[in-house]
């Protein structure tokens, strides 16, 4: 009896929170403060001088598999695709043709971002993913330039799936997160921690904790219960204030440790999608309030009335794969042997985050077997130093490496020449060690999903 | 009520981390302050690294305007004496790669080699040549002199002559004491942006005790370890040897190739990253080794500082064992040479992947969420 109505009222649920009426408030202050940060992060990358530094003056750019079709289009081309990304994040905020913003916003983002998968960053994974989510919703229909232009755009009044995916996909993130939190190493040796904490013995006041290995367990600890439940206690309106209050602290933590960009602050305004519809239409009359525009800004919903609205059929089934494949996608490493953290073989595109301390060196010895001469290559001559970096410790990174040297020479009149790659790893604190057999000519190995043999094992 | 729940058992459960833990060697990791570190290396090998150049560099010109006052063997003997010990002296500064140094473009138009005979011969020939120029960094510095006061013909009588009675002889003079002033000058240059009494470069490199790029720790390391990758292993050794040209060595490519003390200059340039590890100038102080062995860093096993340390023994000892002139050994006889190139290579993986790792030291100012 009771099951069968717990059971009956999950079902309802569940069904209210797809096909259901929802309020559209929430919506706009995403829309709002999504837009607003990718603005800000665009304009910092900008100045930064990144767009040259990362996408116009390196020689070489690391694809992803798949993707190798993807390039850099050449300084103009670079610094258009940024203004692009610029107007089309603000065209967002604003509620501007906001489905073309989204959608040019999703594309000149992406676009750069599958260049070089040097610059890889979770966060990024997840602005690409919210950005593809923003061009389905209707978060236009109210408080937006949109409406001024066509009024009978206006509703105070979403279908419930609009807001329930973006809670989702942050539901995805911390959950992972957490999960990816827990292993051995992060748990019982508090690595990477106990070495990043105490490079931060210089700060004032808790420079000296940091030093400590409590501080080292008691922020790893933390994290990962942070990550493993924060959604929960967002999700339920009694504890959704302090658990808000977490959010801001764990996230400014992290923002003044460790150099970690935008994403602390995009993290804490994205999360205030969990707040009650009626909170979001008090902050957003606010605003209407301190930019003098009309007070009718959201247009009030009878909340009462219990309806089913339809939803088309291509938008449940497409969400569905999106979000099963991305439910699936971090657990791919275990169709592969070896230490994931080693290998990183299945590691991107899984929330892991903040979760290894990895540096290393290689050289490539290249031979021409015509003549039987070798010699080294240096990547240095070819990478910039953070490109260099990320290769050292990247095993499909090194390959690809090992294919342009072999394009280079064949270009060069050298028609089969044998690339090997000397690699020294060291991994959270254990010693450098052999990372890739280096008496395999990589330019004979194809990159792919297929496991890369010719890494050596962690423990050999 | 469900926060507070919520803390305690954070609070609880790092308590069990800790329990779990105890086994284990790890303790507490004692703070380490890189302020003593940094004042040490700035006060007690960076400076007097500096000012020892600077001396040198003024005995330097001295010697050189003595010799084209009275072109005598004996002056010339003189003039090659304090070359190579300012030249010495340089092999202690070059891993200092960054502030004053990079500002000033020191190393590079200090020891560009290998230099460039014709634009030297033909600034001699001319008398016009700006040696402000970037371009002119391969017409002068320490490998300049040594093509002018060796070269081509070592024999002291032969090099006598050429600024003696040479056609060109006042012009040589000339260009020879054009080219020490120029390095003379440099020289004290970053001295003065260093010192105390200067610009006092030492008090900012002292008060910048972040873990960042910009930090002092990151600056120093990041530029020193480029230095050796690029300037040590594969400048002094490498390229002579082949290692980058297809196999085929170029002995052009030695430092002071005509002296030929392309072996001694390196292992100067080992002991000097010898004693910057190990904190030693004068005194022996706080060094990198101190700061490693603070953190517990091992290297499968062993004490991280102390693998390094005895890497670096073994890179200096297998450097010095290469037989001089450097320009022969590579073609004659290059495995005493390939041997120590090895080690010189383990020694970069020490440095760049495990001590930069162990210490935390970041080299962009990239975004980062942990490799």
């Amino acid at each position: 009896m009771t099951a069968i109505s717990l059971h009956s009222r999950l079902v309802t649920a569940l069904k209210l929170a797809w096909y259901g009426p929802a309020p559209i408030a929430p919506l706009v202050t995403f829309r709002i403060v999504f837009g607003l940060m990718m603005a800000i992060s665009v304009i910092r990358f900008w100045a930064n001088g990144w767009i040259r530094e990362f996408y116009i003056e390196p020689e070489v750019h690391f694809t992803y598999y798949g993707f190798e079709w993807v390039t850099a289009p050449g300084a103009v081309g670079m610094y258009g695709l940024f203004a692009l990304m610029l107007a089309s994040a603000i065209g967002v905020m604003l509620g501007w043709r906001y489905r073309l913003s989204a959608a040019l916003f999703f594309l000149s983002f992406t676009y750069v971002e599958l260049l070089d998968k040097t610059y890889y960053l979770n966060h990024y994974y997840f602005v690409s993913l919210v950005a593809l989510l923003l061009c389905f919703v209707p978060a236009n229909r109210a408080f937006s330039f949109d409406v001024l232009r066509k009024p009978t755009l206006a509703t105070g009044e979403v279908p419930a799936w609009s807001v329930t995916i973006l809670k989702l996909q942050l539901a995805i993130v911390y959950i992972y997160a957490g999960i990816a939190k827990l292993n051995a190493e992060w748990l019982f040796d508090a690595m990477p921690l106990r070495i990043w904490l105490p490079a931060q013995s210089h700060l004032p006041v808790i420079g000296g904790f940091l030093s400590t290995a409590f501080a080292a367990y008691a922020f790893s600890w933390m994290g990962a219960l942070y990550d493993l439940t924060i959604v929960f206690f967002l999700l339920n309106a009694r504890t959704r204030p302090w658990a808000y209050i977490a959010v801001i602290g764990f996230h400014m933590i992290t923002w003044m440790l460790f150099p970690i960009g935008m994403f602390p602050f995009i993290m804490i305004l994205s999360t205030l999608i969990f707040f009650s519809p009626a909170f979001h239409t008090r902050l957003l009359e606010g605003l209407a309030a301190v930019l003098r525009l009309g007070v009718n800004a959201i247009p009030r919903v009878d909340s009462n009335t219990i309806k089913l609205l339809p939803v088309p059929r291509i938008i449940t089934g497409f969400m569905a794969v999106f979000f099963v494949i991305q439910v699936l996608a971090p657990w791919r490493y275990l169709l592969y042997p070896g230490d994931l953290f080693w290998t990183e073989q299945g590691y991107r595109f899984s929330w892991r985050v903040m979760l290894m301390e990895k540096a290393g060196y290689v050289v490539f010895h290249v031979e021409d077997p015509d003549t039987g001469r070798r010699w080294d290559v240096v990547p240095g001559d070819y990478l910039t130093p953070i490109q260099e970096k990320m290769m050292s410790t990247q095993p499909d990174m090194i390959l690809q490496f090992a294919h342009f040297l072999e394009e280079k020479y064949r270009s060069e009149g050298m028609n089969d020449a044998i690339v090997r790659a000397e690699a020294y790893v060291t991994l959270n604190g254990r010693g450098s060690r052999l990372f890739i057999d280096d008496q395999v000519d990589l330019t004979r190995e194809r990159d792919g999903f297929r496991h890369k043999d010719w890494i050596v094992d962690l423990n050999q | 009520m469900i926060t507070q729940g919520f803390r305690k058992v954070s609070i609880l459960l790092a308590l069990c981390a800790m329990v779990v833990s105890c086994d284990k060697e790890t303790s507490t990791a004692p703070g380490f302050d890189r302020g003593p570190l940094l004042e040490n290396l700035g006060v007690n090998i960076i400076v007097p690294a500096y000012d020892s150049l600077a001396r040198r560099a003024a005995r330097l010109e001295e010697a050189a305007i003595a010799f084209t006052d009275s072109r005598t063997e004996e002056n010339l003997g003189k003039l090659r004496d304090a070359w190579l010990s300012a030249y010495i002296a340089f092999q202690h500064c070059g891993y200092f790669n960054f502030g004053p140094a990079d500002n000033l473009v020191f190393n590079s138009s200090v020891n560009t080699y290998p230099i460039s005979k014709i634009k030297i011969d033909d600034n001699i020939s001319s008398g016009s040549y700006d040696l402000n120029a970037i371009s002119s960094n391969s017409a002068k510095g320490f490998a300049a002199l040594d093509y002018l006061i060796y070269g081509p013909d070592p024999d002291a009588e032969t090099v006598v002559e050429l600024f003696e009675s040479d056609d060109e002889a006042s012009a040589r003079r000339q260009y020879l004491l054009d080219v020490v002033e120029d390095l003379r000058s440099r020289c004290n240059a970053v001295y003065e942006r260093w010192s105390p009494a200067g610009d006092n470069y030492l008090g900012t490199f002292v008060s910048l005790t972040g873990n960042d790029v910009g930090s002092s720790t990151g600056l120093l390391l990041n530029g020193a370890i480029q230095y050796y990758e690029a300037d040590v292993r594969d400048n002094k050794i490498g390229k002579p040897l082949g290692i980058r040209s297809l196999n085929v060595p170029i002995p052009e490519n030695c430092e002071a190739l005509y002296a030929q003390q392309s072996i001694l200059l390196a292992t100067e340039s080992i002991k000097g990253l010898q004693n910057l590890y190990l904190g030693k100038g004068k005194t022996d102080g706080v060094g990198f080794d101190d700061y490693l062995t603070a953190l517990n860093a091992r290297h499968n096993g062993d004490a991280l500082a102390s693998v390094i340390a005895s890497q670096i023994d073994l890179a200096l000892s297998k450097t010095a064992a290469i037989p001089e002139p450097y320009s022969e050994t590579v073609e004659q006889n290059p495995d005493p040479a390939m041997a120590a190139y090895q080690e010189l290579q383990k020694l970069l993986v020490l440095l760049k992947a495990d001590m930069m790792s162990a210490l935390g030291i970041l080299i962009t100012y990239q975004d980062n969420d942990g490799d």
